[in-house]
């Protein structure tokens, strides 16, 4: 017997140590505001500060989003976006002003010295996440690592992939892509410039906002399903990025996400394929 | 490494305490060392005895030498500059990381000397491994964070240097590696002191993978496998017209060993 067991100790020397990296979707903490993530969409546009307001998110992580029905005139903005707190039934909106909600009838008060309150009234959605990718993805997230590879164009059948380690920093990355053939105009690098991303926030209400250093934030849109997600935006004031389409998948541990996304750009009339691999960490 | 050689000498103490109780059944009743030289590299072996029947061996093996040159890889445009690769040195190995193995010894006969052996060999399974010295020809801060690519979705290859700067490469058979063969000799033999074996037969490798790695992910680095899928034209033709992919399907290589076993007692 102790024959068989030194042979079985003695293969066990001789197999190979895997390990499992365990399931990587382990739920997160709960972001700050979960319990009060709400939509408000008025029946009737309220008009704060001669501007009409379609809705306002209030987001699991703190986060506030306005959306205004007026169309996007040049160097105008259709969305608010910032950080609320709340106390005492009423919402503290970052730069903008209180939101009091009573029932369907919403009351609106503005920063600005003399601003009078604007009640109107609205449909009051409270928001839900039903699985853990949900609850995992929707909060706030600060670019870390990024890996972007393009390919196709000019490259052929071959292509290229650069690590950025300190977020969706334009400057390197049109430096970059100069340095590759792809050559940036003064003009275009200037508006680049402008889209280095400061924050990322996903809603449970499938809102996805983008925070930028010098330009007006982004609303898009997306789903998740499981790991595959899609999201979208108007990418009109985008140089080479001709569909704010990308596709993907998202992954977590610990309190970082990965994203890997998909989508297609154009430059001196070639077609690119863009990967971006995204490491997000969470923000507070 | 240290795993195999931590075997091989629990496996010689417990079969020096298996001896003596199986003095009376001729099994394990004698322990051979020998030396090995082969398609395996050079090796150490331990071998006993399990009946006039049968012989096990066990031992590891590795290839001591490397490739160290310069070879041509031309240059290249990367980062907005021309990277002078055309004395890039190399070092290149055989059975990187060495194998460990475990054989067993059928003769048809008491005392015949041919004998069929059947067993594994165990181990990286890196066939061949390259490793081109970049360091000179690139700048720091793209060691491991500048990779080219080749191909598209699951067949895409991507290749960077480490964080050192070296690119590697390997040719990479299965980790467990079934061996069949014949050969000619018995390891051990209570007659003579020294004895001469020869081994042929074939690897069961399960095919082979021609590999590099990429480093930006990772800094152990993410092998990406080259396929013939991978290998396609600027028109999206195959270049390499499938063989690749019908080479690395080969499922065995040649194994051939020459040992010479030392009776201890």
């Amino acid at each position: 017997m102790k024959k068989y067991i030194f042979w079985a100790l003695a293969a066990l020397l001789m197999v190979p140590v895997s390990c499992n990296k365990g399931n990587q979707d382990n739920p997160m903490d709960e972001p700050a505001t979960k319990d009060l993530a709400q939509v408000i969409t008025f029946k009737t546009a309220a008009t704060v500060q001669a501007r009409d307001i379609q809705s306002i998110e209030f987001t699991e992580a703190s986060r506030y989003i306005v959306t205004y029905t007026v169309t996007k005139a040049e160097g105008d903005n259709n969305i608010l976006f910032g950080s609320y707190t709340y106390s005492n039934g009423t919402f503290h909106l970052s730069g903008f002003g209180h939101v009091t909600i009573n029932g369907t009838e919403v009351t609106i008060t503005t920063d600005t010295t003399g601003g009078s309150p604007v009640t109107a009234t609205a449909t009051i959605t409270p928001t839900t996440t039903s699985d853990t990718p949900h609850d995992n993805l929707c909060r706030n997230w600060k670019v870390g690592k990024i890996i972007i590879g393009l390919s196709g164009g000019s490259f052929g059948a071959a292509g290229i992939e650069k690590v950025f380690n300190n977020g969706i920093n334009m400057d390197q990355i049109c430096t970059w892509m100069d340095d590759n053939n792809i050559t940036i105009s003064e003009e275009n690098r200037e508006t680049l410039l402008k889209y280095t991303v400061k924050e990322v926030c996903v809603t449970g209400a499938g809102s996805i906002a983008i925070s930028f250093s010098q330009a007006n934030p982004f609303l898009g849109r997306y789903t998740l399903n499981n790991s595959n997600i899609s999201f979208s935006f108007d990418s009109d004031d985008i140089p080479f990025i001709t569909s704010g389409q990308f596709t993907g998948t998202v992954s977590f541990e610990g309190n970082t996400c990965l994203v890997i996304a998909q989508a297609s750009m154009v430059h001196n009339e070639k077609t690119y394929n863009a990967t971006f691999e995204m490491t997000l960490t969470e923000a507070i | 490494m240290k795993k195999t050689v931590t075997f091989i000498a629990a496996l010689a103490v417990s079969l020096m305490g298996l001896t003596a109780r199986a003095q009376d059944k001729q099994i394990a009743n004698h322990l051979a060392v020998g030396i090995t030289t082969g398609l395996d590299g050079i090796g150490l072996e331990v071998a006993l005895p399990m009946s006039p029947y049968v012989q096990l061996r066990t031992g590891y093996s590795l290839f001591p030498f490397a490739f160290k040159g310069n070879i041509n890889l031309g240059k290249i445009e990367a980062g907005g500059s021309t990277r002078d690769l055309t004395h890039t040195p190399i070092k290149a190995s055989l059975w990187h990381g060495g194998a460990g193995k475990l054989l067993a010894d059928i003769f048809p006969g008491r005392n015949t000397s041919f004998h069929f052996t059947v067993g594994a060999y165990m181990g990286p399974g890196k066939l061949f491994h390259a490793s081109a010295d970049l360091s000179g020809a690139l700048d720091p801060a793209d060691y491991a964070t500048m990779a080219v690519t080749y191909g598209q979705g699951a067949d895409k290859i991507s290749i960077s240097t480490d964080p050192k700067g070296f690119v590697n490469a390997d040719i990479k058979v299965g980790v467990v590696r079934p061996y069949v063969g014949i050969g000619f000799g018995r390891a051990v033999n209570p007659d003579n002191r020294v004895r001469v074996t020869f081994d042929m037969g074939v690897l069961i490798t399960g095919g082979f993978k021609v590999q590099s790695y990429s480093y930006l992910r990772n800094p152990k680095g993410d092998p990406s496998v080259l396929t013939s899928a991978a290998l396609i034209d600027d028109e999206g033709h195959q270049i390499d017209n499938g063989w690749i992919d019908k080479i690395c399907g080969f499922p065995i290589m040649p194994m051939m060993k020459l040992n010479v076993f030392f009776r201890l007692f």
